[in-house]
């Protein structure tokens, strides 16, 4: 099963529609959509970290995820820039769509001699500006900014998507604290509300290879332009507004919005105030925008995982059915203790996975009358029988 | 649906420490020359990345990641009682690396370590320094291979060479390099050898040592095998200049094992050749017959295999033959049959002795006995070394 979470509907909107999700009209705490398998359930969070990580632990709990399954973060994210306009610590992909360059900063946020350690330089990255679209970015670092905790998502998959790390902050990104960042994490990219977090919550269930991030780059966080016209998702502080914007919101007075709490246009117009639901409905529309651009990427992303996760499951031992059934059916009939079914079931993986005939063994002892037993004592002669079959 | 998985190496970690430090950043760089598509993230502690929560070995393994780092702590240890001392009073190991590109199943790595990627250690020379610092005591041998197969990457760094130079240095240092790599150019190591001994340069001289395999860019293939490329059977051009307190033990297992179980390592033939060509260099050689691995028709796969052997190599020449069946630790295997559900040799029934999982007491003495009497039909006692008789 692949678990793919996302904080806001509008975002998230593009990617159920490409996956073919249906929502789930029996869950009320946290907006699920699912495929009809179902191999794919994408939950709504809602912004920031602690929204992410109870969202990811409550669904990672209700479906038993484990073993087999794949987690997927999505969302968008605000670019980080130094102070001569390049981003730190970045896998470009060079003009040709390979793997360019891994441009790491020193200690004064030049790119350094270990920069050539990866062949061409590539220029710096993402910020080819095209209309909202600044890039979509697989996480390959993920920093919590209030722990100062680092995590790595293992790097499994080829993709052809360039990668970034990310720094992931509870609060709103203003100008100021872009600035502290720019010295005290420099060469990081990117900076979101919830990646962090989804890692931290994710991988009690998880591990790091069953993980991914993917960031779609919305904004260019701190600077003037965007500050000037409209708040990202990220959250920024606007001067014309005089309003702190939390992530994918609005702030006005005690009253915060996001924009992962309202569905639709009306719902806007029923939440907001008359002045600031033409705002809310432009963000939702931006990061709807955003998403809607790379959707291909996002939903390819999902299909490799998809392919994985099953993969994973078919690596089992004893996946054959009628082995299981005729193992179960020996346990019964042959009164056997826990330790013993243990044994059993040890011996059998081994002969399935070296071709070993041992169901043939077994009819013979039915069709000799050793199985059924009347008792345990005698399930341990069945036993050593099938173990004398499949070890000599 | 379908999906591909990473070349190893894509991702090369390097720890902070590896920036601050002027030799330990060049290392690097050669290393990742060899790379030109990969992806450097920069890390904090090579910890934050191999000991992270729940890893999956072989999944990791797959997809191998390499950690660039610098080794703190103890760096020589004991050998510990499991490991064959081979009659040495001061029996020791150390590791310049972590995991191992070859892919056994059967390893003990799968189970002992949290995660598949390798780390290679950049400052060898403080090893030097913790060796000479135990020389001035007593003389040292020093399993130098052990948790990993150095051999397998010897054209990315060159720690072979340079552990051969260091033994043959101090005279009271000798130093095993066990490996699974077949057709290992030992021209190089020898040529390497040649030149430092005509310079006269002294150990620390030698940071930089080009020992012929590192230059150029290598693809992941050459890297893999040490040959098995048909480079490696040039004539030897002067004299060798090799102590023979430099012991290189190869293990040998039959055509059956290699092809089901010991993957990316070197063909039987391969190692035979290269165990030939390490005999004629002066090399001292020691063959290792363990683990013995259970194998439908046992008999005939390792009667195949010692008859070519005794047909191929003059036996007599080799210093010693170590003889021992699989045998691992209960949690290590453990961890191992998690993660390997469809591994026929980690699935295998073996049994648990006080921790220790082996075959059957019966199918140990048939399998050692079998193999030392074939040894000693050619060869005197006092060079056979079983592990079974070793402990007792």
């Amino acid at each position: 099963m692949v678990f793919v979470f996302m904080a806001l509907y509008p975002e998230a909107k593009p990617v159920i529609k490409r996956l073919g999700l249906r929502k789930r009209t029996d869950r009320t705490r946290f907006q699920e959509f699912v495929s009809e398998d179902p191999e794919i359930v994408l939950a709504i969070t809602g912004v920031g970290p602690v929204a992410a990580a109870a969202a990811v632990a409550a669904v990672l709990t209700e479906y038993g995820a484990g073993q087999g399954d794949q987690l997927l973060s999505v969302g968008t994210a605000a670019a980080l820039r130094g102070e001569h306009g390049s981003v730190g610590t970045v896998a470009l992909r060079g003009e040709h769509g390979a793997v360019g360059t891994a441009a790491l900063y020193g200690e004064h946020g030049s790119v350094e001699t270990m920069e050539s350690l990866c062949g061409e330089k590539s220029s710096s990255i993402i910020l080819t500006e095209s209309g909202h679209d600044f890039g979509i970015f697989l996480l390959n670092k993920l920093l919590d900014q209030n722990s100062d905790r680092t995590f790595y998502p293992d790097m499994l998959i080829k993709s052809d998507l360039m990668e970034a790390s990310c720094i992931t902050g509870s609060m709103v990104l203003s100008q100021r604290a872009a600035a502290f960042m720019a010295v005290a994490a420099e060469g990081y990219d990117l900076y979101d509300m919830e990646s962090a977090a989804v890692y931290q919550a994710g991988n009690l269930f998880l591990g790091p290879h069953q993980m991914s991030f993917i960031r779609v780059v919305s904004d260019r966080g701190t600077e003037a332009e965007d500050r000037k016209k409209v708040v990202s998702d990220e959250g920024i502080e606007t001067e014309d507004r005089g309003q702190v914007v939390s992530n994918g919101g609005i702030k006005t007075g005690n009253q915060v919005r996001v924009v992962s709490d309202v569905d639709t246009e009306t719902e806007v117009k029923m939440v907001m105030p008359k002045a600031e639901v033409s705002y809310v409905s432009e963000m939702a529309a931006r990061v709807n925008a955003v998403i809607n651009s790379h959707v291909e990427e996002i939903s390819g992303y999902v299909e490799k995982l998809l392919a994985l996760s099953e993969k994973e499951k078919s690596r089992d031992g004893i996946s054959d059915k009628s082995s299981e059934a005729l193992v179960d059916k020996i346990i019964e009939d042959g009164h056997f203790s826990k330790v013993m079914q243990d044994q059993l079931k040890q011996y059998v993986k081994y002969a399935v996975l070296s071709g070993i005939d041992w169901e043939n063994a077994v009819r013979e002892l039915y069709s000799d009358g050793v199985l059924p037993t009347i008792d345990k004592r005698g399930g341990k002669k069945v036993l050593d029988r099938i173990k004398q079959c499949i070890m000599n | 649906m379908h999906y591909e998985l990473n070349r190893p190496f894509s991702h090369i970690y390097v720890e902070e420490k590896v920036f601050l430090d002027k030799e330990y950043r060049k290392k690097a760089e050669e290393i990742i020359s060899h790379f030109p598509e990969t992806v450097v993230v920069r890390i904090g502690h090579y910890k934050d990345v191999f000991n992270r929560h729940r890893q999956n070995y072989v999944r990791q393994h797959e997809a191998q990641a390499l950690i660039l780092a610098v080794k703190q702590g103890t760096l020589v240890y004991p050998g510990a009682k499991v490991c064959q001392s081979m009659g040495n009073e001061h029996f020791y190991y150390t590791s310049c690396m972590m995991n191992c590109l070859f892919d056994c199943e059967y390893c003990y790595l799968k189970g002992m370590y949290p995660s598949g990627n390798m780390v290679i250690f950049l400052n060898i020379r403080d090893i030097f320094s913790e060796v000479e610092a135990l020389l001035k005591e007593h003389p040292v041998y020093l399993c130098v291979s052990y948790d990993s197969d150095l051999m397998a990457i010897e054209r990315l760094t060159g720690y072979v060479s340079e552990w051969i130079n260091f033994t043959n240095r101090h005279p009271g240092l000798t130093i095993e390099i066990r490996t699974k790599a077949g057709n290992i150019d030992f021209d190089s190591l020898v040529k390497s050898n040649d030149a430092e001994a005509i310079n006269g340069s002294k150990m620390d001289d030698k940071a930089d040592a080009d020992v012929g395999h590192t230059a150029g860019t290598m693809s992941f293939s050459d890297a893999v095998l040490m040959g098995d490329c048909g480079e490696c059977d040039k004539a030897i051009h002067g004299a060798a200049i090799v102590s023979p307190r430099n012991i290189f033990a190869f293990t040998l297992s039959p055509d059956y094992v290699v092809r089901h179980y010991e993957h990316k390592t070197g063909s039987p033939e391969g190692r035979i050749r290269s165990v030939k060509k390490a005999l004629e260099l002066g090399f001292t050689v020691r063959l290792c017959f363990d683990p013995m691995i259970f194998c439908p028709d046992w008999r005939n796969e390792y009667g195949s295999m010692m008859d070519k052997v005794f047909a191929e190599i003059p036996v007599e020449k080799i210093f010693d033959f170590s003889v021992g069946s699989f045998r691992l630790s209960e949690e290590y295997l453990k961890n191992m049959r998690r993660n390997m559900p469809d591994s026929a040799v980690v699935q295998y029934p073996y049994e648990n002795d006080h921790g220790v999982y082996h075959y059957s007491q019966k199918l140990t003495d048939e399998m050692e006995t079998w193999m030392v009497d074939r040894l000693r039909k050619k060869l005197p006692e006092g060079k056979i070394f079983r592990w079974s008789s070793v402990n007792e």
